[in-house]
């Protein structure tokens, strides 16, 4: 009859039926969704002083953490400083007292991972308490350092510990003042930070001078050490902000209430950050800038002690005042900041790529200069430029960073910053500069590296509404959940949901906008056409795929950053779609493995294996033969006891009859009717309908990534509009 | 004294060197078990595990010699940092080629390589001065037990950690559960993740322990040595032996690895002993013995290497032909090159100086050499190791010809002591007097070319990342004994001489002359390669790497386009070879330009510029040998720029730096398209393309068009299809039903020939059970496969061009010297293709890669592609396997129509019960290989055994599609 069908329509009509599901998949864009700006987090709204903003966050956190940070530069500008009495006391070359101290930098980055790690875990009072009373102790210890490889661990200690300053602080700040002061404080910070940094001199020399003698230095350590210390204690007491209070006041009127437990994977929140446009924009950004700026110093010493003549000393003061523009000039971009993005964010960013763009240019008028006195006021120039620039990264990224991981977000920033753009511009300038000379070097460099830099900050800041517009959503999302899970029973919270996720291969998105439940003790069955995103909407719940947007929760708890080793432990079992077993292991050790999470508990392990077995008989009477010789209908099984050794909270099935065979899939319908009169939870991809129908209480249907039908399973059988175009083609067949 | 104070096993071996053999030959071992373990935990053929070592090795003499350390606390810290290189570098680059293809890991491997050798030359010089390597035990014992074996401290220390260390290693790995985690996170990744098992903890782990054991094996081999001025060349000595001994364990097996390795070091001291004067010889038996090993190995193991991150140029789509910038985009790139190169020559002050002028050209004949690589492993996916000792070949046979070859080709000519045996298998004397030099070059090319097919025959059972090993190894040989050959080397030891001829009357002596030359030189080959790549032969040699077994299905020969992508790359690479040799005038046999370390940097080389692309060899040779020139330190710039350049390239942009070069293009036709407005889309012509052939059948209409008599296929112990009888009749459907695993689609390859069968194959009355799959192609047997993976680097049109190779091969040297009856064939092709793709509908996916398409539009292309073969009997296997139920339905009344338009007879496989029951004029069914029910629908349906076996009772089971 079928023949008789095909008479009437063409060869190339039939195959058009194909290729109008390729053209819809082609077509599928991404569709921004932008909220109206008085909705975004820091825009519009009243104009807030910084003193009114410190009062509502209290003043004893910024003062305390302002503080910590400016002692730490200071500290770390006395090493540069009394080096060549160091490198005297310990008999070695200055060279190797520059290496130490240039090998902190990257000590600075190994500790920024942890630090942030921990800031986006814990209370962060006690976190900058514990590392800033490290840092202060180490410190001290560098002074008491007898050799240089002693105090080579010890500025190892310190900069690691110092690490708290750029994850912890940025953090906590963000949490604890109210958005429309970002700028500002952040910009008060550097500044004072920089004045710390050029008193050091007078201050760490001072003490070395005034001590006198050949441990002079040593004094400078123990001595700024102190102050330190007495700050760290405060710090443990420091109030411990509501993360993400401001944003969630502003968009939501009201904060939300804290979810401590969420489990965090470094591997998800990178990529997830990695996904935020204008975050990786930035990033690209300061790696690439991160060329010029990391060699910048050490060329500009070489280039003034060979063409001005001038020795350390000189270089130094001659430096120092170069800093005083920008001390001046930080004030007016923190305010400018904090005023633009209240207006237009976008302009915000952009005034941040427009002060690097001059730069380019800048460096290389300024090493073409004939004297020194030009060269210097070039100099400064450039540094006000590229200081402010710079003191307005962190209130730019944290508005867009999710609140839960702005400690480990910087960290990735810092990280890339420093080993991409630092450690190339290192090398590369290294070769330049011996090959070309420090003038066309550093010419090369920046002419190169910071129009590119600037370029794309510029377009991150094309994506900035989009990315707020997200934040946005994602906190509506989880008010509507706080207010229904208040109101609802616990015992009816879904097992599983999720909710407004985004997911692309690539440049394929695959997932859009995408939200459904599971509740508990149901089997649901999800549907769909190929390619429309079912299995794909399994990896996200089971972790194996990193969502770019929205949320999974199990039993409420959300588990949208959790590895899939965390929820397999949480009870989230999946049997993959023709992938299920080990091939080259055998079925015992297939088993084995299921039970991985069991192994420090071998008994509890055989016992569930031998449960299994009673199960499936037909695997036990082989526990030797590999996996990869059974034939499909026997891996499926051994799939499913696979997952049989758990207790799973939500089982899920991806595939569960693909290319079986009938009588294979009718022994696999039993044992899922066997499971679902246990009140076990499930979830079943399915391409058959019939086969889904037969087993499900509920159904999904999604269409390119998003569903379209959610409802009773034999609800779905009905609406012809959905089922009879996609599943039933022909009628009464 | 001679032999006489050592007693003698027989006359073939001393009992010292024995011991001796055996001492080494553990370590040896020990280096294999960390090639095994890697393999084992990430399928990665670990080429730095020599290399590894030597950071360790070289920290221990730095502390001790150096510092004046204490023995113990130098080696824990050497340990200490030979682990941390090993966790930093798995960290680092291999936790983010976690998914790449493992081929790329491997080259990634070369690159880590060639990292520890630049770490290792970062480090300050050790202090030399008569010191030996510092060792825990430096005593001597003579004569032990009872016999005259003379034992010295490190060996001592080697016999009692290797067993120790072996024994641990095998235990932790067969029987721990750490050890079957391993296992299976290398297996499946993401089924040991869903089961708590963390595949990157244990990688990290795995390569820790790798670290640790190249660590100690370096540490006790530089102390076994006693030298500490050869420790750089250490890595590479050891990797070797190290390679092959893995190999004869099969890459999985611990305890054979040992063995093997102990096997080696034996046999290198009974070679040493007996054939003094024929340093390399255990080399090139060893090479030997590798292809027996990996001839035997392959056969079981279905891996399959293929380069798929090659960068992919976009075709430019049709409707923007027009604009003439667009069309002739790839041109104006060469072009700015070629005047890149002329300027550089021309600008005063950079290239007046010879010294320039000589790097200048040094690049370009590298970037030809990089052109075989792009063929070789570009197009044909072969991961060879070996190019530059066929460049290496092709200039000693150039330095030959023109020197006048005098071939007394001996083998093996052995001094056993006594003179009692001598060893010459081949005695062929052969004069020939010199010919002018450009004439020496180009005969010099085919003979490579000769040289690079014959290593093209032994390795074509060879598949994926054995095929790397096994060319690794033979560019060894090749080093140590080929190039020695008095055939080749003409007497000479370290150099053969090859002085400049003219050409045309122009004299090559001056170096801007030759510099020119080279410059034609590649520009000629670069223009060559690529037309060759847009033409029938490049598709043929893409569509065989891509998919072997598709490709014969559309009557690719894939014996053949694999041998002509290995002469192609050969011959490129001993012209290449040959202009590198007589830009310095001889040509080195014992350092530089053609050695084992230079083919690995080639290859890394055009992976930096971009696989696949022609102009990305010339990009990869500006990078890797251009570049360092420009700064003083070259060596380190070189090291540097060829490994942590690679690394980055690997993992940043994986397909080179032609990638970047694409983007901009894709950037400019992207721009063209919106300016032209979205494409209308859609079929133009309505009719039946005129290309559209149908053979005519003049036999009687009730004689068979496919019979398969008595089928039956073994697979090693299994019976897959045991006496299978299937016919099918002209203008039938026959359906083929059972279980997974029940024989249905090995029957269907057995009647395809992809898999040997016994039994008779008859087709339109020809018996075919002879003909190979290509042929039975030809004959009108048409295939398509349960994934429709087709080509994915293809796009569609070129897809179905090479189903059209069917009417006609496309020649290689016509379309290599662009004749113009050449420049025809391609257009008609061409609109032939363009006609069934507009049949179909497939119009505004013309231009797409088929990896780009769903697995529904793969099935209309991979059936376009029968209909430009005229298939008279199409066999189907499960065509609606991975499509959408909607798609399923148009696709029963697609298959009955493209069968009516052939006039083809039909044999298909399907799960879709309603589907085959309602298109199916007689159906089988199989069970454990036989045929258990044969007859209509309705009768199969209702057999009883059928129900057992296969369609069960469960309504809802069998009517999944529910038609």
């Amino acid at each position: 009859m079928a023949e008789e069908h095909a008479q009437g329509e063409s060869i190339d009509a039939l195959a058009t039926t194909v290729l109008e599901g390729e053209a819809a998949r082609r077509d599928a864009q991404k569709a921004d969704v932008l909220f109206p700006d008085d909705l975004l987090p820091g825009v519009g709204g009243e104009q807030t002083t910084l003193k009114e903003g410190l009062r509502k966050g209290g003043f004893q956190t910024f003062v305390v953490l302002l503080a910590l940070n400016s002692l730490d530069e200071l500290e770390n500008s006395a090493v540069a400083i009394l080096g060549p009495d160091i490198g005297e006391s310990f008999g070695v070359s200055d060279g190797a007292i520059t290496a130490i101290s240039t090998a902190s930098l990257m000590f600075f980055v190994l500790g920024a991972g942890p630090m942030g790690w921990l800031a986006d875990r814990f209370r962060r009072g006690p976190i900058v308490g514990i590392a800033s009373g490290a840092f202060a102790a180490f410190s001290a210890l560098s002074g008491a350092a007898v050799n240089a490889l002693m105090f080579f661990f010890m500025r190892f200690f310190a900069g690691m510990s110092k690490a708290n300053t750029i994850t912890v602080h940025p953090s906590m700040l963000a949490d604890t003042y109210p958005l429309q002061t970002r700028g500002r404080m952040y910009a008060t910070n550097a500044g004072v930070g920089r004045v710390f940094s050029a008193i050091s001199p007078i201050l760490a020399g001072g003490i070395a001078v005034w001590i006198g003698g050949d441990d002079g230095w040593r004094w400078a350590f123990y001595l700024l050490g102190l102050p330190t210390a007495a700050l760290a204690f405060f710090a443990f007491f420091l109030r411990e902000p509501p993360r993400g209070q401001w944003e969630q006041k502003h968009v939501l009127g009201a904060g939300l209430k804290q979810d401590n437990k969420m489990p965090i994977s470094v591997e998800a929140a990178f990529t997830r950050i990695w996904n935020i446009d204008t975050i990786r924009n930035m990033t690209i950004a300061f790696a690439a800038m991160g060329f010029a700026l990391f060699p910048a110093g050490s060329i500009q010493s070489f280039f003034l002690e060979e063409e001005f003549g001038l020795d350390a000393l000189e270089r130094g003061l001659a430096v120092a005042p170069a800093g005083i523009g920008l001390i001046m000039f930080l004030p007016f971009v923190g305010r400018r900041f904090d005023a633009t993005f209240r207006r237009d964010p976008d302009r915000a960013i952009r005034l941040i790529g427009i002060l690097l763009l001059p730069i380019g240019v800048l460096v290389p008028v300024q090493y073409a200069m004939p004297n020194l006195a030009l060269f210097m006021i070039l100099s400064a120039i450039n540094s006000t430029f590229l200081g402010g620039a710079f003191a307005m990264v962190q209130p730019a990224i944290q508005s867009v960073f999710p609140y839960r991981l702005r400690g480990m977000g910087t960290a990735f920033l810092t990280f890339f910053m420093v080993m991409v753009g630092g450690v190339g511009g290192s090398i590369i300038a290294g070769f330049l500069q011996n090959e070309l000379g420090e003038q066309s070097a550093i010419t090369i460099i920046t002419a190169a590296a910071m129009p590119i830099g600037a370029y794309f900050v510029l377009r991150g800041a094309n994506r900035l509404r989009r990315d707020l517009s997200l934040v946005v959503g994602e906190l509506r999302e989880e008010q509507d959940e706080e207010r229904r899970q208040a109101e609802t029973d616990p015992e009816d919270v879904p097992a599983i949901q999720i909710a407004h996720v985004d997911f692309s291969y690539g440049q394929v998105q695959v997932l859009f906008d995408l939200g459904f439940e599971v509740r508990k003790q149901e089997t649901l069955a999800l549907l769909g056409t190929n390619g429309a995103g079912k299995s794909t909407a399994l990896k996200a719940i089971t972790g194996l795929v990193t969502p770019e947007r929205g949320v999974v929760r199990l039993h409420g708890q959300t588990i949208t950053f959790a590895t899939p080793e965390q929820r397999a432990a949480m009870g989230l079992h999946m049997l993959p779609g023709g992938a299920g077993v080990w091939s080259d292991l055998s079925i015992s050790d297939n088993l084995v493995m299921g039970a991985y999470a069991y192994r420090k508990d071998p008994d509890d392990r055989d016992r569930r294996i031998e449960k299994v077995f009673e199960l499936f008989p037909d695997l036990a009477h082989r526990p030797r033969e590999r996996a990869g010789n059974l034939s499909g209908g026997q891996q499926q099984m051994l799939a499913l006891a696979r997952v049989m050794l758990h207790e799973p909270e939500v089982l899920m099935i991806d595939e569960l009859s693909l290319g079986l065979a009938p009588v294979v899939v009718q022994s696999l319908l039993e044992t899922i009717e066997e499971l679902k009169s246990q009140g076990q939870t499930m979830i079943i991809v399915e391409q058959s309908l019939n086969v889904a129908l037969a087993i499900s209480d509920r159904a999904v249907f999604l269409e390119k990534g998003q569903v379209r039908f959610e409802g009773p399973a034999q609800e779905l059988a009905e609406r012809d509009d959905l089922a009879r175009a996609v599943f039933l083609g022909t009628e009464g067949g | 004294m001679g032999y006489a104070s050592y007693p003698v096993l027989g006359t073939w071996i001393t009992q010292q060197l024995a011991f001796d053999g055996v001492v080494n030959g553990l370590v040896t071992g020990l280096v294999a078990m960390g090639i095994v373990l890697i393999y084992r935990s990430t399928r990665v053929i670990n080429f730095a595990v020599g290399n590894m070592g030597i950071i360790a090795a070289s920290t221990m003499a730095l502390l001790v010699l150096n510092y004046g350390w204490p023995f113990w606390l130098a080696l824990g810290l050497s340990l200490v940092l030979g682990v941390l290189f090993a966790a930093a570098v798995e960290l680092t680059v291999i936790r983010r080629l976690f998914k790449s293809p493992r081929v790329i890991v491997l080259v990634a491997t070369v690159g880590i390589a060639q990292l520890a050798q630049l770490t290792f030359l970062q480090l300050p010089d050790i202090e030399t001065s008569g010191r030996r390597y510092p060792v825990f035990v430096g005593s001597i014992w003579e004569d032990v037990w009872f016999t005259d074996i003379r034992v010295r401290g490190p060996q001592l220390t080697i016999l009692l950690v290797v067993p120790l260390l072996a024994l641990l290693l095998g235990w932790l790995m067969n029987r721990t559960t750490f050890g079957k985690s391993v296992a299976a996170s290398a297996n499946n990744p993401e089924l040991s993740r869903l089961s708590g098992i963390n595949p990157k903890t244990v990688s990290t782990f795995v390569w820790v322990m790798a670290g640790l054991l190249a660590s100690i094996s370096m540490v006790m081999l530089s102390g076994s040595t006693g030298q500490i001025a050869g420790l750089a060349n250490l890595g590479p000595q050891t990797l070797g032996k190290a390679m092959v001994a893995a190999v004869l364990a099969a890459m999985v097996s611990f305890p054979r690895a040992m063995l093997a390795g102990v096997l080696i070091g034996v046999l290198e001291a009974l070679f040493r002993f007996n054939f003094f004067s024929e340093t390399g010889l255990i080399d090139f038996v060893i090479f030997l013995a590798v292809l027996v090993a990996v001839y035997f190995q392959s056969r079981s193991q279905g891996e399959t290497g293929v380069f798929s991150f090659t960068p992919k140029i976009r075709p430019i789509p049709e409707r923007l032909r027009q604009v003439w910038w667009l069309r002739h985009l790839s041109r104006i790139g060469l072009g700015a090159l070629l005047v890149l190169g002329i300027v550089l020559v021309q600008l005063p002050g950079i290239t007046n100086l010879p010294s320039r002028q000589l790097l200048y050209a040094t690049v370009l004949c590298f970037a030809v050499c990089g052109l075989s690589v792009t063929i070789i492993t570009g197009w044909a996916g072969q991961l060879s190791l070996s190019q530059m000792t066929f460049a290496g070949m092709g200039a000693l046979f150039a330095a030959g010809l023109k020197r006048g070859l005098s071939m007394d080709f001996t083998v093996g000519t052995g001094f056993l002591p006594g003179d009692a045996l001598s060893f010459d298998f081949f005695d062929v004397q052969f004069e020939a007097s010199g010919i002018p030099f450009m004439v020496a070059i180009p005969v010099a090319g085919l003979f490579s070319a000769l040289v690079a097919a014959v290593i093209g025959v032994g390795s074509l059972r060879v598949r994926g990342l054995y095929l790397a090993v096994t060319t690794f190894v033979f560019a060894l040989a090749a080093q140590q004994y080929l190039y020695r050959r008095p055939f080749f080397s003409g007497g000479n030891a370290s150099s053969v001489s090859f002085r400049r001829g003219e050409l045309f009357g122009m004299e090559l002596r001056s170096q801007k002359t030759y510099y020119y030359v080279c410059l034609a030189f590649l520009l000629i080959a670069v223009i060559i390669v690529s037309r060759l790549r847009r033409s029938g032969v490049g598709r043929s040699i893409i569509a065989v790497r891509d998919n072997a077994d598709s490709a014969s299905g559309y009557t690719v020969e894939p014996v053949r386009s694999k041998l002509s992508a290995f002469a192609l790359a050969g011959g490129i690479a001993g012209l290449g070879g040959a202009m590198l040799a007589g830009l310095v005038q001889n040509v080195p046999i014992s350092e530089r330009f053609f050695q084992v370390e230079n083919s690995l940097q080639i290859v890394g080389m055009v992976v930096i510029g971009g696989l696949g692309s022609s102009v990305g060899a010339v990009f990869g040779a500006i990078w890797v040998y251009g570049l360092p020139n420009l700064f003083n330190n070259a060596d380190t710039v070189a090291l540097f720029s060829s490994s942590i350049g690679l690394l980055l390239v690997l993992m940043y942009f994986p397909g080179g730096l032609i990638q970047i070069a694409y983007s901009a293009r894709n950037a400019l036709i992207g721009l063209a398209e919106r300016r032209l407005g979205p494409d209308p889309g859609g079929k133009t012509v309505q009719a039946a393309p005129s290309s559209l052939t149908r053979l005519e059948d003049p036999r009687p209409a009730t004689d068979p068009m496919l019979a398969g008599q008595g089928i039956s296929v073994r697979f090693g112990g299994v019976q897959a299809v045991s006496e299978a009888t299937v016919v099918v009749h002209p203008d039938e459907i026959v359906g083929l039903i059972g279980t997974n695993g029940a024989g249905k689609s090995t029957f269907m390859n057995a009647v395809g020939g992809y898999v040997p069968s016994t039994g008779r194959v008859e087709l339109l009355g020809t018996d075919i059970t002879k003909f190979s799959a290509p042929r039975r192609a030809r004959t009108g047997l048409g295939r398509t496969f349960q994934a429709a993976a087709l080509f994915p680097e293809l796009s569609v049109r070129e897809t179905v061009q090479v189903a059209l190779e069917a009417r006609g091969r496309t020649p290689i040297l016509s379309t290599a010297l662009h004749l113009p009856h050449t420049f025809a064939l391609e257009r008609r092709r061409r609109a032939e293709a363009d006609e069934l793709i507009d049949y179909l509908g497939l119009g505004r996916y013309a231009d797409s890669f088929i990896s780009d398409l769903s697995t529904g539009t793969r099935r209309i292309v991979e059936i376009t592609g029968l209909l430009a073969l005229g298939t008279r009997v199409l066999c189907l296997d499960e065509p609606t396997a991975g499509v959408a139920q909607r798609e399923t339905e148009a696709f029963g009344p697609l298959i009955v129509n493209i069968r009516q338009e052939l006039g083809a007879a039909m044999l298909i496989i399907e799960h879709d019960m309603p589907l085959i029951m309602s298109i199916s004029n007689r159906v089988y069914c199989l069970e454990a290989g036989k045929v258990i029910a044969e007859g209509t629908p309705s009768e199969v349906r209702n057999d009883p055994l059928v129900i057992a076996s296969y369609l069960g009772t469960d309504e809802r089971a069998i009517s999944i599609s529910d038609v």
